[in-house]
Parts: structure tokens; C-alpha cells; sequence
């Protein structure tokens, strides 16, 4: 579990990026990269603009060496990245009514972003939903969150349409799982 | 229900929602516990998914080279950045002058202006002879004595001393609320001064000894033979030779001595102690001093315009912001005053975009009650 604390790799990493290091910038980005985009992007739920908000940031700190002003390296990462991103998101969330129930399902910066980290939240996520069967599952993310058609899915699957109408609607009624707000407190 | 549910929560996922749909996916989910749950686990559900998309396609290698090649092609474009630059400032101006006219014609303060308040430079001096100079950080103004010499020069919000006369001749800034000040001492070292307090100092003579009313931090040039003084209300005295230190002495808080580098001598009518790196010692008001250590980078982030704080009371947060925009907060319960909160703002936004990012990561409301702003 990472934590917010300041740990000495990353002072290090500042105080070579303080000297004009370029290599630290490097060590940096490949450090902290993938982890800010995944963060970003529970926000801008775009790819592009994630990754077009941390490059900038990085460019930003390079140029204005804004390292100077910073004591505690990921810390104001995360930070930056969210104030960026949550301003870019703002553009597409149409509505403020809406703002609230987004908030539900953010995650704070002082969790985990890595690659491993989010693989293992995903599983979690699929096995605290384990009521729900694979083809369940499935069609959940397919018709929803991939916003497919009916239709389309069902010839995928090999199956018809009331079929899948019936998957998803057990889905949806199973989304309610005790185990799940645990995970929500605890993760 | 179902049918429907499902149709809104594709429409919430694809953004797709219209005012109307937005309201009842909001009646959905606030309509009982269950529904909650179910949405918050598809929004979780949802956010996953994408987040795992992220993870698999963020490619390091191609975003250094962005990054590397962004950085060379600003260089490029900087002549250009700066007639846009200029352009903008034009405008900000105007905007400016729009919100000064605005507040002119009212006597009371509308929120939109209060929340346009941005921190500022500005100081008063007052010379010896009584005579007084408003400073604003804006201009750039040169001082030369009657021969031509250049005494000192304001530029930008930090004040230059470069002759020294032979006489001990004291100056006294005023910083305004919501402003900072830098200054250079003849000798090279610097004060920035932070909003509200006032310093007492030499411009000429041999010693170096300050008065300090307010909170400033000091970095102080090296010279064995000439000790660095600064003397705060209560007969509290920090003696230096050359290092990097913050002094916090305002009346409604303990006063707080903090070293970013080197070491301090603080001497108290009860007690005397020396600093070293990263200590902090806290003067109770009998004069008791306390040491203990600290990230110091937290305690002198406001001189650089930046305000770190780690899991601090949402007091000090306001306390902090009310010196940065010369505005008052009021708690509407003692609780929320001991709310933390972890985060750092930027002096050079305005107070709206500041509160915006307390008001992203917390259930708080910021109302306005004439000229001050109250926390709920």
C-alpha cells in the first residue's frame, strides 16, 4: 500500500531534479506515470485527456522548475493532477445534480494507482460481485458500461435477445452486496 | 423499474443524461439504501473498468518522449506565449477594473468579488524622517540619493537594498493583509515578510538586528562577526549567523521558531535553546520553549506561494487563507473547526478556486455573511 508519506527516493529523486538532473525527471515519470493517469481518469474518463493532463504537468515542472517549491514529491502530483483533472472534467459533467453521486465512486489519491494495484482492486471488485455468474457479469459490462446494443451482444453470445435482458436484470439486482460496502470502507 | 434504471445508468455512463434524467437518477439512488448500493457498486464497477483500460494502455516510453519534446518545443514557441501573455494580462486587467467598479458601487461586498480576491504585494515603508512610501508589487521603482546612487529598488514585490550608509538608519514595512514582501537586506539577506506583519530593520550601520511583529522567513547571509538578530514581543530574541529560518509570532498563536537549515539561538526571559536543521521550538507564553522536530518545508512553503499542509485542523487552513485574502471565516460549529484536511493551495489563485478544492474532497459549503465567510 503506498501512503502519502515522503519517502527518501523521493527526496532524493527532488534533490537531483533540484541540480538540473534530467535522468530524475525520467526516473520520475517512469515511477509515477502510469498511476497518475489511472487516477486522472476516474475523473476525465478520457484516456487521452489523462495522459495530455500528466505530460503537461511533468513539461510544467520541468520548465518552471517548479521542484524548487516542492518538499513532498507525490503529494503534489496527485494533487495537481487532481485539481487539473477534476477542472477538465467539469467541461463534460453536464450537470451539477449529478456532481454528488459521481463523488461516490472516487477513489482518494492516497490509494494504490499501480498497474498491479488496480488489477488486484478489479478482481476484488469481481469477486466481492462472485453472486453474480461470469455470463452476468459479462453483460453487465458489455450493455452498460461498454454501452453496447442489445442486440449486437446477444449474437456475440450466442444467445437471444430476452436472455440477455434477463442476465442483466438478475445483474442489477445483485449489484446490492453486503461484502461490497465492507470493501468500499476497507479498500 | 428495471428497464428504466438501466437505461439511465447507460445514459450516466455515456454522459449522455438530460437535465430531467440527471434528477431522477439523483431521486433513484437517494430513494433508499438499496438503491444507493446498487449504484454505488455499478459506479465503482464502472470506474474499474476504466481505470484497468488506463492501466493497460498508459504507455511510459511515448509520454517522455512527449514530455522531452514538449519541453524543447515551449522553448520554441516562448516569444509567442508571450504576446499571448501580454494579451491575457490586458484582459485580467479590465476584469479587473470591472470587479474594483463593481465593489465601488456597492457597500456590500457580493460574493463573486470576494471570491475573485486574489493575494497580493503590497507594503507601506515608513522612513525614519516619518515620511512614508506605498509599495505595490506591480511597479518597478528605483531610489538614488541625491548623487545618483542607486539606494534601492522595488521590483515586483521584493524591495533591494544596495547601499549601505555608515549610519544606522531603520526602516519600518507594513506588509497589508492579503499581501507578502520580499526583501534584500544590503548585506544580501532575505525576508519575506508575510501578510499583515511588520519589520523593524537596519539599512545602515554595523549591527543587524530586526524587529518582528507578524510571521516572516529569513535567509540570513553568513558573517562571523556580525551576529543576525530578531527580536519578537515578549523579550523573545533568535540569534543567528547564517541559515535559513522561519519565525512565526503573531498574537493569536504561540510563537514558532522554525529551521530549514543551519542553526538558531532563541532566547526567551525563562529559557534559552538552540535550533539545529529541521527543528522547531514553540514559546508558550511564559516562555517556556518546546523543541521538537518537523518537516520544516511545511512551515516555510508560504514564502514560495505554495501552503503544504498535512492532516491540518481546517482552522489553521482558514486562519491561513484570511491572512492570504485579508477575509474572515467563521465556523458554523466548533466541530468543523478541528476537520483535517491534507492538501496544498496556490497563493497566486483567487480565494473561489482555493475553497473549490476544499469543497471537492468534503461536504463543507462556504456562505457569505456580509464581509466575512461562514463554514458549514
Amino acid at each position: 500500500m503506498i501512503t502519502s508519506s515522503n519517502t527518501d527516493r523521493d527526496r532524493q529523486l527532488l534533490d537531483r531534479l533540484k541540480q538540473g538532473d534530467e535522468n530524475a525527471l525520467k526516473e520520475i515519470v517512469d515511477l509515477y506515470y502510469t498511476p497518475l493517469c489511472v487516477y486522472s481518469v476516474q475523473f476525465t474518463e478520457c484516456e487521452q485527456e489523462s495522459e495530455d493532463i500528466v505530460q503537461d504537468l511533468f513539461i510544467r515542472i520541468w520548465e518552471k522548475r517548479l521542484f524548487d517549491n516542492i518538499t513532498n514529491l507525490r503529494m503534489y502530483l496527485f494533487i495537481s493532477v487532481h485539481n487539473m483533472s477534476v477542472a477538465a472534467a467539469k467541461h463534460h459533467n453536464n450537470y451539477e445534480d449529478i456532481e454528488e453521486l459521481e463523488s461516490m465512486s472516487y477513489q482518494s489519491w492516497e490509494d494504490g494507482f499501480k498497474e498491479d494495484d488496480i488489477a488486484e482492486k478489479r478482481l476484488r471488485l469481481q469477486e466481492s460481485l462472485k453472486k453474480l455468474s461470469p455470463k452476468e457479469y459479462d453483460v453487465l459490462i458489455r450493455i452498460i458500461i461498454n454501452d453496447r446494443k442489445y442486440k449486437e451482444v446477444a449474437e456475440e453470445m450466442g444467445v437471444s435477445v430476452n436472455t440477455i435482458k434477463m442476465h442483466l436484470k438478475r445483474a442489477m439486482k445483485k449489484l446490492r452486496n453486503e461484502e461490497m460496502m465492507l470493501l468500499i470502507y476497507f479498500f | 423499474m428495471e428497464e428504466r434504471t438501466i437505461y439511465l445508468f447507460k445514459r450516466y455512463v455515456s454522459h449522455e443524461l438530460t437535465a430531467e434524467e440527471a434528477r431522477e437518477l439523483k431521486d433513484f439512488v437517494n430513494s433508499s439504501d438499496y438503491n444507493r448500493e446498487v449504484f454505488r457498486n455499478f459506479a465503482m464497477l464502472h470506474k474499474t473498468e476504466i481505470q484497468t483500460a488506463m492501466a493497460n494502455h498508459a504507455d511510459k516510453e511515448t509520454a517522455w518522449h512527449n514530455i522531452i519534446s514538449g519541453i524543447s518545443t515551449r522553448k520554441r514557441r516562448s516569444i509567442a506565449m508571450r504576446i499571448v501573455a501580454a494579451v491575457v494580462i490586458v484582459f485580467v486587467a479590465a476584469a479587473a477594473a470591472f470587479i474594483y467598479h463593481d465593489r465601488y458601487l456597492k457597500p456590500r461586498t457580493t460574493l463573486t468579488a470576494m471570491m475573485q480576491t486574489e493575494a497580493k504585494n503590497r507594503a507601506v515603508i515608513m522612513m525614519p524622517n516619518g515620511s512614508s512610501i506605498k509599495l505595490d508589487g506591480k511597479e518597478s521603482v528605483q531610489y538614488k540619493d541625491n548623487k545618483g546612487n542607486l539606494l534601492c529598488e522595488n521590483k515586483r514585490g521584493d524591495l533591494i537594498y544596495y547601499t549601505q550608509s555608515p549610519e544606522p538608519i531603520y526602516n519600518r514595512v507594513t506588509v497589508d493583509e492579503g499581501s507578502t514582501y520580499k526583501i534584500t537586506l544590503p548585506d544580501g539577506t532575505h525576508i519575506t515578510l508575510a501578510s499583515g506583519s511588520e519589520l523593524v530593520y537596519p539599512i545602515g550601520g554595523e549591527k543587524r538586528d530586526v524587529t518582528l511583529k507578524g510571521e516572516a522567513l529569513f535567509d540570513v547571509t553568513q558573517d562571523k562577526s556580525r551576529p543576525f538578530t530578531v527580536d519578537c514581543e515578549h523579550d523573545v530574541r533568535v540569534t543567528v549567523l547564517g541559515t535559513r529560518f522561519n519565525i512565526s509570532a503573531y498574537n493569536h498563536k504561540p510563537l514558532t521558531v522554525t529551521v530549514e537549515s543551519g542553526s538558531v539561538d532563541v532566547s526567551t526571559p525563562a529559557a534559552k535553546s538552540i535550533l539545529h536543521t529541521g527543528e522547531q521550538a514553540t514559546v508558550s507564553g511564559s516562555g517556556q520553549c518546546s523543541v521538537s522536530e518537523v518537516n520544516a518545508g511545511i512551515y516555510t512553503s508560504w514564502a514560495s506561494g505554495i501552503y503544504e499542509f498535512d492532516n491540518v485542523p481546517l482552522k489553521d487552513i482558514a486562519a491561513e487563507l484570511s491572512l492570504w485574502y485579508g477575509i474572515d471565516f467563521e465556523f458554523a460549529s466548533r466541530k468543523l473547526e478541528q476537520r483535517k484536511f491534507t492538501g496544498v493551495l496556490m497563493r497566486d489563485k483567487n480565494l473561489s478556486y482555493s475553497l473549490s478544492l476544499i469543497k471537492d474532497v468534503s461536504d463543507l459549503e462556504f456562505k457569505t455573511d456580509g464581509e466575512k465567510i461562514v463554514i458549514e
